[in-house]
């Protein structure tokens, strides 16, 4: 392996990496002095494959929804290459029948279906598909994400749950990201184009398409209805250890009836809201 | 630089980093594979410092495959390359929504597709999902 930089005069030079470990020579090579901490999720190809040898695509079935539940953790080797969907496919095969991974498919598939959109019109990436159908227009959303958000210091506990494992280990449950989602776009009324942006900054398999169509789907510009959750949903299906107290979460108690008039007063009716039952 | 005088080159984008990709396959007589360290094409996709180094990490795997990882943005190291080597040829796999058309020298070859998918993609999954279906299960669902 070798490496070079490019100067400002299109020479390409050679660099000499200073440092014993992966660690030391990346931060050598990024010229940065900051520590940080990198993901549990580690990169290459025998994690990869890892992963993979350890799909339980039964257990996803059941289990999946769960916070704790047993999913397969394989999205940022598929965004970088590592594992291709195809090769999940023979791997599948090769386990069991095809329908006993009935759920993880479909899940492979909603992926596949947001690449085709992006690969259909890649400048659209970041514009509304349609109108927010929640009473309100787009300018009624603010473009800037409020410190609380930013520090993880909200009044609800659980959100602030989310962001912390979001900045730990750059990886949230799928169900997370949707709570998270929602709650910035709906209860805190933030452009999901703002909230997707923020996101993408911190996870480790974002991929800028199956990102921004899910925020557009939460968000209500990409799909038929607004998406909201409630306390009682993410006690449901929430992991050991989690303030699910409705004084640490008051922003998201109520019914789901409750929750859509007090967070779309103007829209024009209860069933506008697709909800997380 | 003797080493980047390369005729026949396999350019990895950042979700492209298997060792193993099919791409070598069809490009079995490659000379070196090139990965672009491209920062401002990072910060356009809001890459975090967690994530650049997951691709760090993923890099190590091509440890005796002569990879060369040049700092730079791609247009100007691609063109660089040419350059040095007007007869260099780049392979490459297609990546969706990225513009190959500025350089004549890079060959995109079309990846396997997941779920085919000719027609135009609809609004919502589930009209895609019924192909999908279809495709994946055939006449057992």
């Amino acid at each position: 392996m070798k490496f070079y930089e490019q100067t400002l005069n299109g020479a390409i030079n050679p660099v000499k990496l200073i440092g014993k470990g992966s660690y030391e020579r990346f931060k050598d090579w990024s010229l940065d002095d900051d520590d940080f901490t990198p993901s549990p999720l580690e990169g290459g190809f025998d994690e990869a494959q890892n992963r993979l040898a350890n799909l339980d695509v039964q257990h996803y079935s059941k289990t999946r929804n769960y916070l704790s539940g047993g999913i397969s953790m394989l999205s940022p080797y598929i965004e970088h290459g590592l594992v291709d969907p195809t090769e999940i496919l023979k791997y599948i095969d090769s386990q069991q029948d095809r329908l006993q991974a009935y759920d993880f498919l479909q899940q492979l598939s909603w992926r596949d279906f947001y690449q085709k959109k992006y690969a259909e019109s890649p400048d659209l990436i970041w514009e509304n598909i349609q109108p927010y159908k929640t009473g309100f227009s787009h300018e009624a959303y603010s473009d800037q994400i409020p410190d609380d958000i930013l520090k993880g210091e909200t009044n609800v506990a659980v959100i602030n749950e989310f962001i912390a494992d979001l900045k730990l280990n750059g990886y949230l449950h799928n169900h997370a990201r949707l709570y998270l989602a929602s709650y910035i776009v709906h209860w805190r009324k933030i452009k999901w184009q703002v909230g997707a942006k923020w996101m993408l900054s911190y996870l480790i398999d974002g991929n800028l398409a199956s990102n921004n169509y899910s925020w557009q789907w939460v968000a209500s510009t990409g799909s038929s209805k607004a998406y909201i959750f409630n306390l009682d949903t993410v006690r449901k299906y929430s992991r050991e250890g989690m303030n699910l107290s409705v004084e640490a979460n008051f922003p998201l108690h109520g019914s789901y009836d409750a929750l859509t008039k007090r967070l779309f007063p103007n829209a024009s009716s209860a069933a506008k809201v697709a909800a997380h039952a | 630089m003797k080493s980047l005088d390369t005729n026949k080159w396999v350019w990895l984008h950042y979700n492209q980093l298997n060792p193993n990709h099919d791409i070598f396959n069809h490009v079995a007589d490659y000379e070196a594979i090139l990965f672009i360290w491209d920062e401002s094409y990072f910060d356009s996709q809001f890459f975090s410092k967690q994530r650049l180094y997951f691709i760090w990490q993923c890099l190590s795997d091509f440890k005796g495959k002569n990879l060369h990882v040049i700092k730079g943005e791609t247009d100007e190291v691609l063109k660089a390359l040419y350059k040095k080597n007007p007869q260099a040829q780049v392979f490459t796999p297609s990546n969706p929504g990225f513009n190959y058309n500025r350089w004549q020298f890079v060959e995109p070859l079309k990846q396997n597709q997941f779920i085919v998918f000719d027609k135009s993609v609809p609004f919502g999954f589930f009209k895609f999902w019924k192909e999908a279906e279809k495709q994946l299960f055939g006449a057992r669902k």
